[in-house]
């Protein structure tokens, strides 16, 4: 008990200090030791308390429409989405007034102008009849429940851009047909499932509608433990109080995705982490990997890697051994499920994990924060964390058959929607190793230039690149000028306005296709091109892409009858890269304020030019501008 | 030394009510201190159905309206 008050006195001054990745790590250890409700209310207090001083965090303001008393989950969201980075502010109407938060145009919710918005209503609420009475066999029932979903989407939608959390529904504990439900035609469970199916295609049809799983989630604990029938009836409290941190948690990962993005690059030990046993030890022949215990439980976990991989998230390793052990057992081990190709970066040696962890970073262009370490040994990844707080280090259990249910449980990787870029990353950035190799042997850099043989691509944002678009103002934050977040509705709402500008920039070289890399959101306003946003991925740094996509934005300022290119920089902890971008073009600094500046650049006097290593065809230029 | 049920019990309401512990005393009764409204004591239930690993019945709920009726009802389930 003494001990608790110990941990949570840390948890106080940790936050005092402002230091988020210390303050974190102690309510992740007072979690451990005791996570109930009587612990989250001071945590959640003693966050709520610091909100505006600490660092490295991102403030949300959060509205949770709900048809029951999802107050009670309050500092369990507070909590949660502060392990996750981000500092919420909630709005909570009183429960089952989501319909009317929804529908009238002054409501609270508009009012509160939220970030991001929850919609947590249970399917016994939505639709009663196909909980409590015999369900007609017509498909009516689903049919309307999922127009009224739709309806409260569309109405939020025209008020709001902001991004909308839609909770699926949970078919009913006990169907009326009993054991016969899934046999019968139009048991309960199937229309409920119906439903299901109906609101993901609608989210999917539209922008910056996501669904929570919830039937998922639920299933994952258990119907039964998830439930208090006690306090549903009697605080309209149906989920059990061991279950507040769980749920809360699943909105954070989703919120997190959309303020913080996801990870990109896990670093993976070796020694009982991949396999089994040390191989410096106990040889190639003594690791345990093969179709036994443990050994099939390590296999299992590679090829958990293997389809993290496929998905886009990059791979390393920092490991602590021989590299000739350890080629050898790529090389040779039959059972050996992942391939040293597999891997974006390898570091083997006896140097301390964080400096490898930092030379991983530097040659696949990945932010810190962006890397997970996964490692059976906790000093390492204590070691980790204090070089290099914003890494996220996982202590791996001892044992392996545990070992995918931590790597998922967080949902650090976790995506919202796929793009195309995700599925190729890996490739790309097997491409980028090359084209440096490359950049060593060019005698200088012109012609290293024109070896590159690179081609832009400039396009207007459209359908298929709105995904991508957002994705980037989202997540990019070293050559970025503003850093101001985007979804994709809100690019949209631009792309509607005559008077903005909003183009991506991919880039193809000799070794294949970069993909979208880069995003400029403008605005004409009287005789000035307002530049909002300029973005630009840290895969293509270094090869003069910035010159040309400055280069056409003259372009698209002379088309719009503007006489000047004005640019505001917002400087960050992150983009430090990017500030030499505006005086290395010939911006001229015109003012400053709160610490954001503004550059101006007179295209009578001076313009950017293209570089010439660059293949472009005017006629694609022409058609972005038009 | 464990702490004593009282003792315990006197954390949990000082963690949930979010009082200072010292301001919690024998004669302590809900609706006599703001922080201790309905809502409030369905968290603090919880709480110390958590803490001692114990069930409440709802009628046990609707009586333990002060900290000595509290103490003698988590202790009647130890």
């Amino acid at each position: 008990m003494s001990e608790l008050r110990d941990w949570r006195e840390q948890v106080g001054a940790a936050l005092c200090t402002r230091d988020y990745y210390r303050a974190r790590q102690a309510v992740v250890d007072l979690l451990e030791a005791n996570a109930s409700g009587r612990v989250l209310r001071p945590i959640a207090g003693l966050i709520k308390r610091h909100n505006r001083a600490l660092a490295g965090v991102n403030p949300a303001k959060i509205a949770v429409l709900s048809s029951y008393s999802i107050e009670f989950l309050d500092d369990a969201l507070t909590v949660a989405c502060f392990l996750k980075g981000v500092m919420p502010e909630f709005y909570q109407p009183a429960f089952n007034q989501f319909q009317q938060e929804i529908l009238a145009p002054d409501s609270g919710l508009y009012r509160f102008a939220p970030d991001i918005v929850i919609l947590s209503v249970l399917g016994e609420h939505l639709c009663p009849a196909l909980y409590d009475r015999l369900p007609t066999t017509d498909g009516v029932q689903p049919e309307e429940t999922v127009a009224r979903i739709e309806g409260l989407i569309d109405t939020f939608r025209m008020r709001s851009s902001a991004p909308l959390l839609v909770q699926n529904l949970l078919p009913p504990l006990y169907p009326v047909f009993g054991v016969g439900d899934a046999s019968i035609p139009f048991g309960q469970r199937q229309q409920v499932q119906r439903i299901n199916a109906r609101l993901g295609e609608i989210c999917r049809e539209r922008l910056g509608v996501y669904v929570v799983d919830y039937e998922a989630l639920v299933a994952r604990h258990g119907v039964l433990a998830w439930h208090d029938e006690r306090m549903r009836y009697f605080a309209q409290l149906p989920i059990d109080k061991r279950m507040f941190l769980p749920l809360a948690s699943e909105y954070a990962k989703i919120v997190a995705i959309l303020k913080r993005g996801a990870k990109k690059c896990v670093v993976l030990d070796l020694d009982n982490t991949l396999w089994g046993g040390i191989v410096g030890e106990d040889g190639v022949d003594g690791i345990r990997l093969d179709t036994t215990y443990p050994g099939n439980a390590y296999k299992a976990f590679q090829q958990a890697l293997r389809a993290l991989n496929e998905r886009g998230v990059l791979l390393a390793v920092a490991s602590k051994n021989n590299p000739a052990d350890v080629d050898e057992v790529f090389d040779k081990h039959p059972h050996m499920v992942l391939t040293k190709g597999d891997f974006a970066a390898m570091q083997v040696g006896w140097q301390p994990k964080s400096q490898m962890i930092e030379t991983i970073a530097e040659e696949l262009s990945v932010g810190l924060e962006h890397i997970v370490l996964i490692d059976d040994n906790p000093v390492e990844c204590a070691e980790v964390s204090c070089a290099l707080p914003m890494v996220r280090t996982i202590v791996f259990p001892k044992q392996p058959e545990q070992f995918a249910a931590a790597l998922a449980g967080e949902g650090l990787f976790d995506v919202l929607q796929l793009s195309k870029e995700d599925l190729n990353r890996t490739r790309l950035y097997k491409q980028r190793a090359a084209a440096e190799n490359l950049r060593s042997t060019a005698a200088n850099l012109e012609d290293f230039y024109s070896s590159l043989e690179m081609e832009i691509v400039i396009e207007p944002v459209n359908a298929t690149s709105l995904s991508r678009t957002a994705q980037l103002t989202q997540k990019t934050n070293q050559l970025n000028l503003t850093t101001y977040r985007y979804s994709e509705a809100d690019i949209a709402a631009r792309l509607r306005d005559p008077a903005w500008y909003c183009c991506t920039v991919g880039v193809r070289d000799r070794f294949g296709d970069n993909g979208i890399i880069g995003v400029m959101l403008a605005q004409h306003v009287a005789d000035r091109l307002i530049l909002d946003t300029f973005l630009m991925s840290c895969r293509v740094i270094g090869r003069t892409v910035e010159t040309a996509m400055l280069a056409h934005l003259c372009d698209v300022a002379e088309r719009f009858g503007a006489r000047v290119v004005e640019a505001r920089l917002i400087p960050t902890a992150k983009n430090l890269p990017v500030r030499p971008l505006l005086p290395d073009h010939n911006f001229a600094a015109s003012g400053e304020q709160d610490g954001a500046s503004t550059w101006r650049l007179d295209l009578g006097a001076r313009r950017v030019r293209w570089p010439q290593w660059f293949r472009t065809s005017t006629s694609m230029i022409a058609s972005a501008i038009d | 030394m464990p702490d004593s049920l009282p003792d315990t019990v006197r954390r949990i309401m000082a963690d949930v009510l979010e009082l200072d512990e010292h301001a919690i005393d024998e004669h302590m009764e809900m609706g006599v201190v703001e922080q201790w409204d309905s809502g409030n004591h369905i968290s603090l239930v919880l709480a110390l159905e958590e803490e001692f690993d114990v069930s409440f019945e709802v009628a046990e709920i609707e009586a333990m309206t002060s900290f000595v009726d509290i103490v003698s009802t988590v202790e009647s389930k130890l």
